[in-house]
């Protein structure tokens, strides 16, 4: 027999099953079920971040101990006959406990690593999810109420402990590990029956005779029906092959005739052999795909730098060069996101437009802190720590007066997540959450557009991204501080600033800090005595927070924000020679960050810019444009090299990649005579828009679409549905990582397959460049691949199932109904058609466009790209433009060298001006 | 007749009666025979087309007991009939929740048969006539006996877990069965439904907690186990070791038939309450 029950307990117990598991195969208990149910209840308490209106007490005592308290109170596991206060009784600490649970259920101390990773394994999200707040030290909630793996495994095991006690009482059995061994030792064929039944493997018409079996308890009974069984088993799954081998064999186009007049051994090998292929089967078909990918790739390109060849008509206006001269064409910066290779071919088609592709978040790391936000968002790869701040602060500082449709909204909104307030309220205000399901079902576009007319907009507001001199920070501390004793004693003392003196202000600030003692001049005028002074002062200190504790945190904060001239040099120079852009700048170049519209979508942040941390690449376009366009910056990077010209303008602008529209910023900073030019360049960008929303919505399998300006339409109506559970494909079917000139896939459709990276291997003779990007955006590319890869292959495990059926769980994660799981991956509907899967499932085939010798280099040097590629992760290809050869990197073949040449044609290079070697 | 007497010779009539119109303990006989497996070949009594019968005969035989009980005692037996009713409401929550937990079809439909048919005591109570609800709530059960019955066939019991994820091998079967759970547990608009809002509003007037309690309750637990029924055989994934043969077209008209005149019943009895 091949079914899991049929290898024996003993092999299992422990390696693939826990005790529990055993007890339910044996004896047709639900523990695992009950326990895993249980266990969620508990760790959505407490891991809730602001969902729940009842929050679970005692949560910064950490996970264990703060389930241990409300557990041993808790009424509902006691009616179900858990005693599990007497369990939490025996140990205090989780490290403790585990031991005591696991030596009371008799599992052997040699087992004891397999069993913990088996039990982690039960709830793969939950445990990675508590894995990962145990190694975000950073995050909030994790320095606020602590969790980690040693934690969830105690609680784990102690509800698993008393379920298994409970349902030994019941069953009067011991279930401990070594009565279950004795069991499955003494009766092998009992035991198997039962785990057939139980399991749900038993052929469905023995069922009840096993039962009946079961019940009377006869061994010579069961001995009979169990060789029954055995026999019975054993030819339907050699029927099951055999028809399977005949279908296959027809589909061969081998007859059944054919088939069944060979000897039986050649017929047993052959279904040996079929069945053994079974299990390589699926990566069969991957590397079926990759090769198909790949042959297809090399062929565009081959044939792309064909066609480019002199005397071959250009592609566009760009093709070869730059035929209108440099100052005419608009130079374009994407990021390297699939989801842009199609708007940048519609672009190069309609316009001189040039097109380079960057990591979205244009090698500006930084933590934002938006306006309105008391926290800070890192807008920059996860594998990169952001050091410096930018905030955003708005025009003026009039006050934030609240609309009135804001009141409402926030009250309803407000009875909604209180515990009573719904049953009593929903007759007066639930008709408004009627209103607003009619208006966002039926007419999403025309409903969402009212709407933001009643919202309050947010105030225009520039970007802080310039380091604060130490002056400066200083005098912005010592505002604040003296804005905090007005505050204070205007509400002390009734006293109006008329009434107050600079002087005086600056002295109570002064002795607040403690840098002057003695009776202030506020105490004199206004008849204080020392005692009400000095509660003053104490609580100026404590509730106003003027110390010089607060002070030294708040000049450290300061201190955090911004860069440096240089640094901002530095920064610009990197990203601008990483893309091999040194030279030639048109008069206008767009840093065009990415970003996603969508309504009621858990996983919005998955149609974000990756390389920005999953959000929108707006304010790093904003930041890295504004740099580039200071005199000061391109003072210091015609040092390094990259001369940019006085009349260049950085324009920073953001893609929607739902609906495909391109909205450019910060307008108002331009000099008025380029407003025409930008006139011409939106119209540009729309268009190149509407052709990149008609040929996705072909991927999407829209109908009735006219034309380009239909299929504008269509989809501006998903991102504003929120009934649309497939606002866009996201990242779906990517495929490759070109690295390179973009010469090389400029007349190719990739069909919004691929990453594009621009390089240019002759300003990098070290290789440093190439180094950033094999270290950076390679991974974070190679990341999104794999997510990719494994949501689609096996969507339920790896991926997160049917959209459909999702709820959001406390703020942080999303479970299938209301209790499963915490679900990680990209949902059904990002992965697949139907039931067929949409995106490929393939390794990032990456392809770059730089000798042999030095990508061998930085390999050798590299661990992590290193690893990726021997290890198979990564399919490498290498266009070595000083061979013309593709070297494939082939990593099964390793000791008898890997690369596998082949000649291939490369595009001409066309010639910048300027173009340096980096200094 | 009437009396004393009458009521006396009421009792026996309105015991027989919870024979048919089962009542806890008396219901153990019907589920007996719901359930009974052949013993041999040609076992008659274990033949799906006999019990189909005793389906729809026992509510038939039940009401005319009934009546004639009714008739006995005349207008003395009220205490008689309400203390039935009280009886026959605890009888259809008792195997309502004894439902959550069955897994195997006949079991299932034999305890949904008692749960159900045991509710038309309730509406006796407040002087709702009895044979269209009964016969409505036996007649609801058919479709699902027959298809129960083919999976008994195909894969030798009806049983949920075994087969899990019908819908993805057998999608008209699924689906035929889909409907037939949800007629057999009394959904919106199937003559299950119509028959309970019968025995609701003849009863509601006289005592409303004594109606609605049981007949809310009982039809709360039918269909949280039809979804545990339907959870166990038409969702899940499907194995890979099980032949699956859908059914064919004839079959499925059939089938849609019979539904079909079940609609039309239900158009009868909601003219009766109109």
């Amino acid at each position: 027999m091949t079914t899991a029950s049929a290898k024996p307990l003993a092999e299992q117990l422990g390696r693939d099953l826990t005790l529990y598991d055993a007890a339910d195969q044996l004896f047709g208990t639900r523990i695992g079920e009950t326990l895993n149910e249980l266990l969620i209840k508990g760790l959505m308490d407490f891991f809730d971040e602001g969902q729940s209106v009842w929050r679970m007490p005692g949560r910064q005592q950490g996970l264990f101990r703060a389930w241990a308290n409300i557990a041993r109170r808790n009424r509902r596991l006691r009616m179900r006959g858990l005693d599990v206060a007497a369990i939490l009784d025996r140990a205090d600490e989780p490290e403790a406990m585990i031991d005591l649970v696991m030596t009371r259920l008799g599992v052997p101390e040699q087992h004891w690593m397999r069993y913990v990773t088996v039990e982690l394994s039960r709830l793969h999200g939950w445990a990675g999810f508590v894995r990962w707040r145990a190694q975000a030290v950073h995050y909030y909630w994790q320095q606020r109420n602590p969790a980690d793996l040693t934690d969830y495994l105690a609680v784990r095991l102690v509800l698993a402990l008393a379920l298994l006690e409970d349902a030994g009482r019941r069953l009067r059995r011991d279930l401990r590990w070594p009565a279950l061994l004795d069991f499955a030792a003494a009766h092998p064929r009992e035991c198997l029956l039962r785990r057939e039944l139980n399991a749900g493997t038993v052929l469905p018409d023995f069922a009840h005779r096993i039962e009946v079996a079961l019940d009377a308890g006869e061994p010579a009974g069961l001995d009979a029906l169990y060789l029954d069984y055995e026999r019975e088993k054993i030819t339907r799954e050699a029927r099951t092959r055999a028809r399977r081998v005949e279908t296959m064999a027809a589909a061969a186009g081998m007859g059944r005739d054919a088939l069944l007049g060979r000897d039986d051994e050649t017929l047993h090998q052959v279904i040996d052999g079929v069945y053994a292929a079974k299990a390589h089967e699926g990566m069969l078909w991957t590397r079926s795909l990759e090769r198909a990918h790949l042959r297809w790739l090399l062929a565009q390109i081959d044939a792309a730098a064909a066609a480019d060849a002199p005397g071959a008509a250009p592609a566009g206006p760009m093709a070869g060069g730059m035929p209108q001269g440099p100052g005419d064409a608009v130079q374009a910066l994407f990021c390297i996101d699939v989801r842009s290779e199609r708007l940048r071919r519609h672009l190069e088609a309609v316009g001189d437009y040039e097109t380079f592709g960057i990591a979205g978040f244009f090698g500006i790391p930084i933590a934002f802190v938006e306006f309105g936000k008391g926290h800070e968002t890192a807008l920059c790869p996860a594998v990169v720590t952001p050091k410096h701040v930018a905030v955003e602060m708005p025009h003026s500082h009039a006050k934030h007066a609240e609309s009135l449709f804001e009141l409402a909204h926030e009250v309803v909104h407000d009875l909604k997540n209180t515990v009573l307030a719904p049953y009593v309220t929903v007759e007066a205000v639930g008709l408004l959450f009627g209103f607003d399901m009619v208006g966002k079902t039926f007419a999403p576009r025309a409903y969402n557009t009212w709407r933001q007319r009643l919202e309050t907009r947010k105030p225009p507001a520039r970007l802080l991204f310039d380091k604060l001199s130490e002056a400066d920070a200083l005098e912005l501390v010592a505002n604040l501080q003296d804005e905090m004793v007005l505050r204070a004693v205007e509400r002390h003392f009734a006293v109006k600033r008329e009434q107050l003196t600079s002087p005086m202000i600056r002295e109570l600030r002064e002795t607040a800090l403690e840098n002057r003692k003695g009776q202030t001049e506020l105490a004199r005028r206004f008849g204080l005595d020392a005692a009400g002074e000095a509660v003053f002062i104490r609580s100026l200190q404590v509730e106003y927070r003027v110390n010089p504790d607060q002070a030294r945190i708040q000049l450290e904060h300061l201190a955090k924000i911004g860069f440096r001239p240089q640094r901002q040099a530095q920064l610009v120079g990197a990203a601008l020679r990483g893309i091999g852009l040194t030279g030639g700048f048109g008069r206008t170049v767009l840093v065009v960050g990415h970003g996603s519209t969508s309504e009621n979508n858990p996983y919005e942040s998955a149609l974000d810019c990756g390389a920005c941390g999953g959000d929108h690449g707006l304010v790093n376009a904003r930041i890295f444009a504004a740099m580039a366009n200071r005199p000061e910056v391109r003072k210091l990077l015609k040092e390094q090299g990259v001369d940019i010209p006085a009349a260049t303008r950085f324009i920073p602008a953001l893609h929607d990649t739902t609906t495909d529209e391109i909205r450019l910023a910060d307008l108002d900073e331009l000099p008025p005579a380029l407003l025409r030019r930008i006139d011409r360049i939106c119209e540009d960008l729309t268009a190149a828009g509407r052709l990149t929303a008609a040929e996705r919505c072909q991927a999407l399998g829209e109908t009735g679409i006219s034309g380009p300006d239909a299929a504008a339409r269509r989809v501006k109506r998903h991102a504003l549905d929120w009934t649309q559970v497939r606002p866009e494909w996201g990242l779906s079917k990517n495929a490759s990582f070109v690295i390179g000139r973009r010469e090389l896939t400029q007349r190719v459709n990739l069909d919004g397959r691929a990453f594009l990276h621009s390089y240019d291997y002759r300003v990098d003779p070290k290789g440093r460049l190439l180094e950033t990007i094999l270290t950076g955006p390679l991974i974070v590319a190679q990341w999104i691949n794999l997510e990719h890869f494994f949501s689609v292959v096996d969507n339920e495990a790896f991926g997160s199932g049917s959209k459909v059926y999702h709820n959001v769980v406390g703020r942080f994660g999303v479970v299938t109904g209301n209790l499963s799981d915490l679900r990680t991956g990209l949902p059904a509907q990002t992965m697949l058609r139907g039931h067929a899967p949409y995106h490929q499932p393939m390794r990032l085939i990456t392809v770059i466009e730089a000798p042999l010798a030095l990508v061998e280099a930085l390999l050798a040097k590299l661990y992590k790209p290193r690893e990726l590629v021997h290890n198979g992760w990564i399919r490498l290809v290498v266009l070595d433009p000083e061979t013309g050869r593709a070297q494939v990197y082939d990593p099964e073949h390793r000791e008898g060298g890997a690369w596998r040449p082949q000649p291939i044609r490369l595009p001409a290079w066309a010639e910048r001006h300027n173009m340096q070697a980096p200094s | 007749m009437g009396g004393l007497l009458g009521s006396m010779l009421a009792l026996p009539c309105f015991v027989l009666a919870g024979l048919c119109l089962p009542l806890f303990p008396l219901s153990v006989g019907v589920n007996r025979l719901l359930q009974r497996q052949p013993t041999r070949a040609g076992d008659r009594l274990a033949q799906p087309g006999t019990k189909a019968l005793v389906l729809v005969t026992l509510p038939l035989v039940g009401v005319t007991l009934l009546a004639a009980g009714r008739w006995l005692a005349a207008d003395d037996g009220g205490w008689l009939v309400r203390g039935f009713a009280l009886w026959g409401g605890l009888t259809s929550l008792l195997y309502a929740f004894r439902l959550l937990s069955a897994r195997d079809g006949q079991i299932w439909i034999g305890q949904l048969y008692t749960s159900a048919l045991a509710l038309v005591w309730v509406g006796v109570a407040h002087d709702v006539p009895p044979l269209l609800p009964a016969l409505g709530l036996a007649l609801s059960l058919l479709p699902l006996w027959f298809l129960l019955d083919g999976l008994t066939r195909r894969f030798g019991i009806a049983r949920t877990g075994l087969y899990p994820g019908l819908a993805l091998r057998m999608p008209r079967f699924a689906a035929l069965f889909i409907v037939a759970v949800l007629v057999a547990v009394a959904v919106p608009f199937s003559p299950g439904f119509f028959a309970i809002a019968d025995l609701a509003f003849g009863g509601v007037g006289a005592n409303a907690l004594l109606t609605l309690l049981p007949l809310s309750l009982a039809w709360l637990l039918w269909t949280w186990a039809g979804i545990n029924l339907l959870a166990g055989i038409v969702f899940g994934e499907p194995r890979v070791d099980l032949d699956y043969a859908d059914l064919d077209g004839r079959a499925v008209l059939g089938h849609a038939g019979g539904m079909m005149c079940l609609a039309l019943f239900g158009l009868v009895l909601v003219e009766r309450m109109l």
